[in-house]
């Protein structure tokens, strides 16, 4: 432990180990929660001090000399907590921040710190929101990078995987968005594919194995530590290459690009030890669990708060003066209370009361000066200070931060609540929510979704809050305040998914939602806008706010993860992927449909059909064949859905008088041959497919189209004749149930023939 | 009852010779039948040596096969399975290298009672460590242990590097890409080069179960298999004719993926019944009774893997005509490690240099002034004086004249050499003539011309 602080004495130039943290995770939906919050996720706490902490912790135990902080837009709040916290008393040579409030990116972050011209030599980088929790040293990784370096002089950059047992998919500690597929080496673990796409098939090329005594190996989604040793040419191939955003772009980029392939990559794959990079909720409830169960011993809060203390001591008796000076905000997290470990890993820090009664079962934390009243079970939970849990409640895998209330008799599982919230009686929380700061839930109120919940930060939190504690027990005074304000925007079914809030901080009103958080309850669901990008093409907001949509659909591509490290699945790319026909096809139907029901104007739904063309990567004859099946089609599908309504032919006719033939006069004009012949092949083909639904009323078609101008009588011949020569030629077999349609054609040229004669 | 029943392929056609009544299983190396020592092999583990044995052969080699194990201390089943063994025409040889393993081996299926199965081939030549392999099919509760090799590198003697000896062909031996999970020794897929185009796909659900996996290029298969009857019944239930090119892969395939192996039964009609007779054996008593006794064993559930283990010993398939002379170099050595008699050359002649690694049959007659070295010869071969023979194999009944130089070549039975012949990297079929001063360099000597291109290509589907 002393070790580590003769780093100040045995100061070296040569030997210096420099880490660069990133402390974003360029998560846009993890930004949106944090905005909500104002504290970015690395400060978040874990078991009463910042997660951070922990990260710096371990670099310092494993003797790194210069640790690099480039913070994104929440600077201000990294910087004070820098400026309170222990670390820079005791180490305020190494510890730097450089603040980058426009980055977007890893990419941006790495390219300012080349601008600064400040690393000339390897240093780790962590680029998971630079808070890796481990139980390992990492300057072992240094000599591990070097030894590749030694070896080809080309490698610059080592990644770092923790292996995984083969449930991988299981572990707690794997989310979608660690998913990466490594080919490597299994003598040299030089690195030859790396791929973070999700395929059902791998392909690995012939040629690599043709190198001589090469044997590959597969790391299919080992746990992603976020970590890599660089050599300083990694800032620099981030300099001259701005389109690498990410790490993945940037490892693909040196692998495959033509220029720059001159480059290596190594891996590294760590078999023990304890490693999770904390970048979404699901981790940092994760990590946060798992140093109450102890994994990452030493990592464990009554050690770090004990080694505080020590370089704490060292550090006053060196500069006591200094100290002194700055003894007021020692308590940004109140991290000086000692924490005592007590059995079945419950750790109790400062003083707190707990009832004889309650039963803390085990894996719990229980902050300074917070109160556990009689008949609470808790078990797995890190409740932070100053929260006050009423009787016979049950919280479960959750995590409570500070100065929170919550109710009598209520159950939550598997949560996370920040600070100032106030949970009401019998309030059950089953799954995966998070409530942001002053968020009320109200009485009764159960809520079984995955979901997280808002307050504005425009209300003062402790005006309320006090407020509350006063007429506790008094409902109906509080609800009738907050009703006022949710009455305005509230729509029927606001608890769907599907609808869509502008952002909270361009509202003046907030708007509490009463349906999800009860009519004593404050606080809405957080919605987040870019996530419904498909849904708009749906046609249902096409002319809301999607001006600035397209900065977020670049991010989109870039954070397909949800804040819990789901992967987000998108159903539509916009144009960019290959969309089949059929995607195409249901888009058409739909248009249509909506055109029968609103009554639209023909032109207006001809519009609407030619802009979705250039969405749709369609080629003309896809286009037009698709609108000729959607017209035919959509007249079934009512008759299936109401089978005792009209026959086809007569809703044919409706939907044909009123809107498809003024379509199909637009598309298939009756001077175009083309496009009239793909109109009765494609008409043909239906029929065919549904002999007997739409088969039998050929004749009726083709006589409503022919006395509707829509086809040339000429064509219709020619084309039956070329399909007759068809058949003679055997090139077409007629099946016996198809003898039906086939009559009903020959009757009506035969009768289109005569008319002709006729006249 | 045993645990497993050993079935040896001693098929193949002997194509070194053009005398197709030596069967590949009775190729002297070291002058003794090849057969004989993939008998050593079986019989050098004491539960596969007390096991039933099955010989499958052709009907042509019946006899001859039968009259040499008839010899030995072993008891033996020989099972001839059907083949056109009446006409030697070209046609009609392809026919029979396009009967499959899994076919020959349906006609001898009836006679399987044990749980296990042991497939092994007679090519099979080195010392084979069987103890890891068994006890890891025990221990696992395998489906399958196969045991594989290291492709041998054509080894270098010395300075010397070793040629091929006759007509320069290019053996190309197709890559094989193992999948395999190497804590756990577990096989998780299986491709063959020849139904690759440029990619090795790896499936997404395969990695998903085995998360860290390595392909292995330098290892080849060694048809050594330990199988459950469970599952080679579904092979047997299935269309395909070979077992190692087509059945392997895809069940290693099923397995890993946790599908059932009954999938890979195509037809469905084949489905239906297996589902019906599953569904009559649970409810029916007697019908389970009737089914042990058939079986002795329970063929409903396949559980466990694939595992493969691989031996460091130098095991090689003799296939081709390098494997060939590899495996003569070293059969003195292999003999000696299996029945402590050392087969080398002993006698010592008067003006007549014979180097200690040399094994030379009985009924010799060598002439004087000659030199041999580094050579195997074969029974009742006469050789004249001032012959110089070095680093060759000679079979049975082989009559070199005086003078001639012999380097790297393999002299086939009955051949006569003339007199002051120079020969090197060559081979002489059997039953040729070689007239006086030829001087020959690389070439094959045989009495077909077109014979075909690849000598001592072993019926490869295992």
């Amino acid at each position: 432990m002393i070790e580590s602080t003769d780093i100040n004495v045995d100061y070296c130039e040569e030997e210096r180990l420099t880490c660069v943290l990133v402390l974003d995770t360029f998560n846009i939906y993890i930004n949106e929660i944090v905005s909500h919050i104002s504290l970015p996720l690395c400060l978040w706490p874990i078991n009463g001090r910042p997660l951070l902490d922990y990260t710096i912790h371990t670099l310092i135990q494993s003797n790194i000399q210069e640790i690099i902080l480039l913070a994104t837009s929440y600077s201000n709040e990294i910087c004070s907590y820098i400026m309170n916290s222990q670390w820079l008393r005791t180490y305020s040579k190494f510890i730097k921040l450089i603040p980058y409030k426009e980055a977007r990116s890893l990419g941006d972050c790495l390219r300012n710190l080349e601008k600064e011209n400040i690393i000339n030599r390897n240093f780790l980088l962590l680029y998971g929101n630079g808070t890796l929790l481990t139980s390992e040293k990492l300057n072992t990784l240094f000599s591990v990078h070097n030894e590749n370096i030694r070896r080809d002089r080309n490698c610059i950059m080592t990644l770092v995987y923790r292996q995984l047992n083969s449930n991988h998919f299981e572990h707690p500690s794997y989310t979608d968005d660690q998913h990466v597929f490594v080919l490597r080496d299994n003598n040299t673990h030089r690195v030859y594919d790396y791929s973070n796409e999700y395929l059902d098939k791998y392909q690995i090329s012939l040629d690599l194995f043709k190198q001589p005594n090469i044997t590959m190996e597969i790391l299919y989604c080992p746990l992603d530590c976020r970590l890599a040793i660089c050599s300083p040419d990694v800032l620099h191939l981030f300099q001259d290459n701005f389109d690498f955003l990410t790490i993945n772009e940037f490892v693909q980029g040196v692998l495959f690009e033509a220029k720059i392939t001159s480059h290596t990559i190594y891996s590294h794959l760590y078999e023990t030890g304890y490693f999770l990079s904390v970048h979404n909720l699901r981790l940092y409830m994760k990590g946060t669990f798992d140093i109450l169960r102890r994994w990452s011993y030493p990592l464990v809060p009554e050690i770090i708060s004990s080694m505080d203390k020590q370089l704490f001591s060292i550090v006053t008796t060196l500069v006591s003066s200094q100290i002194k000076l700055n003894d007021s905000d020692v308590s940004f997290y109140n991290i000086s209370y000692p924490i005592i470990y007590d059995k079945h890993n419950i750790y109790k820090q400062g003083d707190i009361k707990l009832d004889r009664l309650s039963n803390i079962e085990q894996d719990v934390f229980i902050g300074h000066n917070s109160q556990i009243l009689s008949g609470v079970y808790l078990r797995r939970s890190c409740i932070g200070q100053n929260c006050i849990i009423d009787k016979n409640t049950q919280i479960i895998n959750s995590i409570l931060w500070n100065h929170i209330q919550i109710g009598e008799n209520c159950i939550i599982k598997n949560s996370i609540i920040c600070n100032n919230v106030l949970i009401r009686n019998n309030v059950q929380i089953d799954k995966e929510c998070m409530l942001c700061e002053n968020v009320i839930i109200g009485t009764n109120v159960h809520l079984n979704q995955r979901m997280i919940i808002i307050a504005s930060n425009f209300i003062t939190s402790t005006g309320i809050i006090d407020e509350i504690e006063i007429i506790k027990n008094d409902d109906i005074s509080i609800s009738s305040e907050n009703v006022k304000c949710s009455n305005s925007k509230q729509r029927s079914n606001s608890t769907s998914s599907s609808e869509k809030f502008i952002n909270s901080s361009n509202e003046e009103i907030i708007v509490s939602n009463s349906d999800l958080v009860g009519i004593d309850g404050f606080g809405k669901e957080l919605i987040f806008n870019f996530v419904h990008d498909g849904q708009a093409e749906n046609f249902e907001d096409t002319d809301n706010d999607e001006d600035d949509d397209s900065d977020d659909d670049d991010k989109n591509q870039l954070n397909a993860f949800d804040a819990w490290g789901y992967r987000i699945e998108r159903r539509e790319n916009r144009g960019s992927s290959v969309i089949s026909d059929d995607d195409f096809q249901e888009e058409v139907i739909r248009t249509l449909k909506r055109a029968y029901m609103e009554n639209l104007k023909p032109n207006n739904i001809i519009d609407e059909l030619n802009i979705l063309k250039p969405t749709y990567n369609v080629s003309p004859t896809e286009f037009e064949q698709s609108i000729i099946r959607a017209i035919f089609l959509l007249p079934l599908e009512n008759q299936i859905a109401n089978p005792e309504q009209l026959n086809y032919w007569n809703t044919l006719k409706l939907t044909m008088d009123k809107i498809s033939q003024t379509i199909l006069k637009n598309y298939m004009k009756i001077t175009n041959e083309q496009a009239q012949m793909l109109l009765l092949n494609e008409i043909d083909l239906i029929c065919l497919e549904y002999i007997q639904l739409i088969g039998v009323y050929i004749a009726n078609i083709l006589m409503y189209l022919y006395d509707n101008d829509v086809i040339d009588e000429q064509l219709i011949l020619k084309w039956y004749e070329n399909k007759q020569e068809k058949i003679k030629n055997n090139q077409l077999i007629i099946k016996l149930e198809e003898e039906i349609y086939y009559d009903k054609l020959k009757q009506f040229v035969e009768w289109l023939q005569n008319a002709e004669s006729d006249v | 009852m045993k645990e497993f029943t050993v079935i040896l392929y001693a098929g193949g056609n002997n194509r070194l010779s053009t005398d197709l009544s030596i069967p590949k299983a009775l190729l002297p190396i070291g002058n003794r039948p090849l057969i004989w020592f993939s008998l050593q092999i079986i019989q050098s583990h004491p539960s596969l040596a007390s096991s039933p044995l099955l010989i499958l052969t052709s009907g042509q080699y019946r006899q001859i096969l039968d009259d040499y194990l008839s010899t030995l201390n072993i008891t033996y089943e020989l099972i001839v399975y059907r083949q056109h063994h009446e006409s030697t025409s070209d046609d009609q040889q392809q026919i029979q290298d396009e009967l499959g393993t899994l076919d020959i081996l349906r006609s001898c299926y009836s006679r399987i009672r044990t749980e296990s199965i042991c497939l092994i081939s007679c090519d099979l030549f080195g010392k084979v460590n069987l103890t890891s392999l068994i006890n890891m099919f025990r221990v696992r509760d395998a489906s399958l242990s196969m045991l594989l090799i290291k492709t041998i590198i054509p080894s270098t003697t010395g300075k010397e590097t070793i040629i091929q000896p006759g007509q320069k062909i290019k053996f190309t031996t197709e890559p094989e890409f193992y999948t395999v999970d190497q804590s756990t020794n577990r096989v998780t897929s299986i491709r063959l080069k020849a139904d690759l185009d440029e990619y090795l796909p790896l499936r997404q659900n395969i990695l998903a179960k085995y998360p860290r996996t390595i392909i292995r290029t330098d290892l080849v298969d060694a048809h050594l298999y330990l199988i459950k009857k469970s599952c080679l019944d579904i092979a047997i239930r299935s269309d395909y004719s070979s077992f190692r090119k087509e059945f392997l892969p895809k069940m290693i395939r099923q397995m890993a993926i946790d599908q059932p192996l009954e999938d890979l039964i195509s037809t469905p009609a084949n489905r239906t019944t297996m589902i019906r007779q599953q569904t009559t054996d649970l409810d029916d008593n007697a019908d389970l009774s009737r089914l042990l006794e058939e079986y002795d064993c329970d063929n409903q559930e396949i559980r466990g893997g694939c595992y493969y283990s691989t031996d460091e010993t130098q095991i090689f398939r003799v296939k081709h005509v390098l494997s060939y002379l590899e495996a003569n170099r070293q059969a003195s050595l292999l003999i000696l490690s299996y029945t402590n008699e050392d087969i080398t050359f002993k006698e010592r002649l008067e003006q007549i240099q014979i180097s200690s690694d040399c094994v030379i049959g009985d009924g010799h007659d060598i002439g004087k002034k000659t030199t041999i070295r580094r050579t195997i010869i074969g029974k009742n071969c006469r050789i004249e004086d001032k012959c110089k023979i070095i680093n060759c194999v000679l079979l049975d009944n082989v009559h070199v004249k005086e003078g001639v130089t012999l380097q790297n070549s393999i002299i086939c039975s009955r051949s006569t050499i003339g007199s002051k012949c120079e020969i090197q990297n060559s081979i002489i079929c059997s039953n040729q003539q070689i007239e006086g001063n030829s001087k020959l360099n690389g070439e094959t000597i045989s009495a077909i011309n077109h014979e075909s291109e690849v000598y001592m290509v072993y019926d490869d589907e295992q």
